[in-house]
């Protein structure tokens, strides 16, 4: 399985990536983007995201994390994860997979957003016009972590 | 002099990195926990030189020590 992990510390083009992720691919190719939002949970406007890392391990999380994958069969897997000031609109996240068939590259590339969610050495701010705040995974993202349990 | 370091919320309260003078012999992340307020066990992992590290291990005087509150990637 070709992995490619990487920590984007400057703002990147998904577009671009899963154009060159389909150039490398054959079969079924499966892709996510996650953007920052311009707005908190309860509605209230975010001026921008501030992704706290690890100089090190950041890195080498994502490394494993992508790497698993392989349990799916998949051929290629490709992650790219912000780190830094992020601006609304701006991508945070990006996860393809390539397999022979369509089932592997889906189930890898939800699996890995799971897994990222909870598992990937990030630290996440809101700055907002009503003040700052931490995120932390919710219960929903634990349950969704665990369901590629065992 | 052991490089304590810390992230997220965690560093906008102590800073990223602190340096300790710790004895010769060392002593535990328990201890190291001890000297800060909030580092709660039970959410908080500890890295040794970038690797998890349980309560009793040993920090001794050049190590590097991470403390890490609960992640929130994607």
């Amino acid at each position: 399985m070709r992995v490619d992990a990487r920590l984007a510390h400057e703002p990147f083009a998904p577009e671009q990536e899963l154009a060159g992720f389909i150039a490398e691919g054959t079969g079924a190719i499966a892709s996510f983007t996650g953007l920052a939002r311009p707005t908190t949970k309860e509605g209230m406007p975010i001026h921008r995201l501030f992704l706290d890392h690890h100089s090190r391990l950041t890195q080498r999380s994502l490394n494993d994390i992508a790497a698993s994958a392989e349990r799916f069969g998949v051929e290629a897997v490709r992650v790219v994860h912000r780190c830094g000031e992020i601006a609304p609109g701006e991508a945070i996240v990006f996860v393809a997979a390539a397999a022979a068939h369509r089932r592997a590259a889906f189930d890898a590339v939800d699996y890995l957003m799971d897994r990222l969610k909870t598992d990937a050495l990030f630290w996440k701010r809101e700055d907002g016009v009503d003040g700052s705040r931490w995120i932390e995974p919710t219960e929903a993202d634990r349950a969704d972590r665990a369901r590629w349990s065992g | 002099m052991a490089r304590i370091a810390f992230y997220g919320r965690l560093a906008e309260r102590f800073g990223r990195e602190v340096v300790l003078d710790l004895p010769d012999e060392g002593c535990t992340v328990a201890d190291l926990r001890a000297c800060f307020e909030a580092l709660d066990a039970a959410t908080i992992r500890a890295c040794v030189n970038d690797e998890m590290a349980g309560e009793q291990a040993l920090v001794r005087p050049d190590d590097r020590v991470d403390f890490l509150p609960p992640l929130s990637g994607g």
